[in-house]
């Protein structure tokens, strides 16, 4: 019976405390909405740009040329020997035909200066190639270059492991930012809490010396942080849903070199994420904070 | 029933509160414990409500060993205890009904037993009539009892008032422990910290004197008579 006049007790001042305690109520709200969107803002432009980097590095070509010995339908015969290599996304066969023709439509007007050449085609077979990441662009460079029938292999390795570290680099540098923005939140999110449950010290005290049990004490608290957090979250998220929005239809998406994170492919992380890392803290906080007054 | 027996208390900062504390009250007394400032009354309060541990003898109080006892159990140990204090303590933002009401949620009370006990209560103590009052609405009588109306409602078998008179004129401090008279008629141990010599001596009680972390005087007949002893 206790237990459940207890319940209603605690939904009923878990409530109460929100608007008792209103203005600590609407610190805490705001600081945990503004932590949260801004280190969601981050990882979605950081997502953004490490998915750009991605997508030029995979628009990087590699050219095989065929060795001169085999025949034209041999030298066909290698595509589904070059597509079955791992991290290959695309294979596209140019023999030398097509090789001078797209050749004359890249000179233009000076496209003249071939004329002759389809008599005489000093052009190879070749394959263009495209990789699925650039991450093992070099294994991949290798795999074409061991494959029996490819005569000599243009890739440019060095722009891509330089594309690649690039990338590296802003994944870090995202990382730390995320861990520091993290850190502060959690520093100011402790603080307003703090302050919150400094505020009613003398309850606690009060409560302690007629005997409430520490958990009694602490599940008014755990329900008003939890409604709080879970309140943040679903702002931060609303808010987090307008800001992806805002980026989409903003220059940047005209752009066409620009791969913009979309934040509804998104939103199942982000809401995991919003709402886990909003009830954690401001519970596990809410709950921390209140430990001391309980030495009574 | 309280029993202290060779109890020594000191400081973290090394002062000697209590220095071999030997004292019973039996279900039903009502005791004086008289001193000046310093001499060792609030540590022997705080021992008896298990805010502080004895550094060394026994303190058993209504069954419960506080020398050993563990922290969980702290709060049912209180929960035999009715406690009111010099300055009340009572919740501002609470009216009187929920300050009293209060102390029975704690405990997981039924709301029909609370509306009937807190109504019982209320009326023992004379404040029926300002149940819906928030404390900064009543003079500071009132408000002691409103601590005594508190302390009583869940039914304990003793009350500790830690110098409950100490904000009030002498006319309130009389009707104070008269109350207080009157709820040990009832049955209920009363045990009184004070130093409010002129009170004590209105009461034919027993007075427990302290000085210095010691029992200086135990006997029925008022704080005065231990005064001229010394």
């Amino acid at each position: 019976m206790s237990n459940r006049h207890n319940f209603t007790y605690f939904m009923k001042e878990g409530v109460r405390g929100i608007f008792t305690h209103g203005f600590m109520s609407f610190a805490s709200v705001s600081v945990i909405t503004t932590c949260l969107v801004l280190t969601g803002t981050v990882v979605l432009l950081m997502l953004t740009l490490t998915g750009t980097i991605t997508d030029l590095g995979s628009s990087g070509d590699i050219r095989a040329y065929v060795d001169e010995t085999l025949s034209d339908e041999e030298s066909e015969a290698l595509e589904n020997t070059l597509r079955a290599i791992p991290n290959v996304s695309g294979v596209d066969y140019i023999d030398r035909d097509r090789g001078l023709a797209d050749l004359r439509e890249d000179l233009g007007e000076d496209s003249a200066l071939l004329d002759g050449l389809e008599y005489d085609n000093p052009l190879r077979n070749c394959y263009r190639i495209w990789v699925v990441s650039i991450d093992d662009y070099a294994g991949t460079v290798e795999a074409v270059e061991n494959t029996g029938g490819i005569a000599e292999v243009y890739a440019s390795i060095d722009a891509m492991t330089q594309l690649q570290n690039l990338r590296n680099i802003l994944g870090y540098a995202s990382l730390v930012f995320v861990i520091m923005l993290g850190m502060v939140s959690i520093f100011l999110i402790s603080n307003t809490i703090k302050l919150a449950t400094f505020d009613r010290r003398e309850e606690i005290g009060i409560m302690k010396m007629i005997g409430a049990t520490d958990g009694f004490i602490r599940a008014p608290f755990f329900i008003e942080s939890l409604i709080l957090s879970l309140i943040a979250a679903a702002l931060a998220f609303g808010l987090q849903w307008l800001i992806g929005n805002a980026i989409l239809d903003s220059g940047l998406a005209s752009l066409s070199f620009m791969k913009i994170a979309d934040f509804r492919d998104y939103m199942l992380p982000y809401a995991g994420a919003f709402f886990g890392t909003a009830v954690l803290i401001g519970v596990c906080g809410s709950l921390l904070s209140i430990r001391k007054f309980l030495r009574v | 029933m309280i029993h202290l027996s060779d109890v020594y208390h000191s400081y973290a900062t090394g002062t000697r509160a209590l220095q071999g504390i030997d004292l019973r009250i039996d279900d039903g007394e009502f005791v004086f414990l008289v001193g000046p400032s310093g001499s060792g009354k609030s540590t022997i309060i705080k021992l008896l409500t298990g805010e502080l541990r004895p550094t060394a003898g026994r303190v058993s109080i209504n069954g419960y060993n506080t020398s050993k006892m563990r922290a969980s159990e702290i709060p049912y140990l209180r929960r035999t205890i009715g406690v009111v204090f010099q300055d009340f303590r009572l919740i501002e933002k609470k009216t009187v009904y929920d300050n009293v009401a209060f102390a029975m949620r704690v405990v997981g009370a039924a709301p029909k037993e609370i509306r009937e006990r807190v109504a019982y209560v209320l009326d023992l103590v004379g404040l029926a009539h300002k149940a819906r009052r928030k404390p900064n609405e009543l003079s500071g009588g009132e408000q002691q009892r409103v601590a005594i109306a508190r302390a009583l409602v869940n039914n304990p078998s003793l009350i500790i008032a830690d110098e409950p008179t100490g904000n009030l004129d002498p006319d309130r401090s009389l009707e104070i422990m008269m109350l207080l008279e009157h709820i040990n008629d009832l049955g209920t141990t009363v045990l009184v910290v004070t130093h409010e010599k002129e009170l004590v001596n209105r009461f034919d009680r027993r007075v427990v004197a302290i000085d210095g972390g010691l029992i200086v005087s135990d006997k029925t007949g008022g704080y005065y008579q231990y005064e001229q002893q010394t």
